[in-house]
């Protein structure tokens, strides 16, 4: 496959199934940046090999959340600033 | 001719799933769909109404649980799929 894409996920009240698509996208070898605008991510065993994953394959992880641990903070005023970026924008 | 992506999470939207399937294939359109989370439910009613207007697939670790297998006319698959579907995609509905 050639031209990597960009493709942003929105994560809102699915947070398991968002995470487990966000690693699943990087199989194209596209670019994946999660955005959580939701509440802060339940850490279970999934979730948390999910977010590990996400990191070891350098996809880029946002959120609203303060109490997201790895993840990059940011504010809504922002989120539509970035999401101009991307190729395809996946709220989950 | 361009390619439309339809990432189905959702099982509420089948009527509006039909509707943008047939009209993007009227239009001349692909149309790729990914079935995923309680969007397999969905699999076998849409991949038969809309039988050769659309490639389906879905998440086959979705599925197994839902009690849905061996649907007719697509393929039963994981998130390499979706990622395919996502990359190959000119637009991305997602319902």
């Amino acid at each position: 496959m050639s031209d990597t894409k960009k493709l942003a996920v929105i994560v809102r009240d699915r947070q398991g199934e968002a995470l487990r698509m966000s690693l699943g996208l990087v199989l194209a070898d596209d670019e994946v940046t999660v955005y959580n605008l939701g509440a802060p991510i339940e850490r279970n065993d999934d979730n948390n090999l999910n977010i590990e994953s996400l990191e070891m394959m350098d996809c880029k992880l946002f959120s609203v959340n303060q109490a997201d641990e790895g993840f990059e903070q940011i504010n809504m005023q922002q989120v539509p600033l970035k999401l101009l970026e991307y190729d395809h924008v996946i709220a989950y | 001719m361009s390619k439309l992506g339809i990432l189905l999470n959702s099982d509420k939207y089948r009527d509006d799933v039909v509707g943008v399937i047939k009209a993007a294939k009227a239009a001349g359109h692909d149309v790729d769909v990914f079935m995923m989370d309680d969007g397999v439910l969905l699999a076998p009613d849409v991949s038969s109404e809309c039988s050769g207007e659309a490639q389906f697939a879905y998440c086959d670790h979705s599925a197994e649980p839902r009690g849905v297998k061996d649907v007719e006319g697509a393929t039963a698959g994981s998130q390499y799929q979706n990622a395919v579907m996502m990359h190959d995609a000119d637009k991305v509905v997602v319902f």
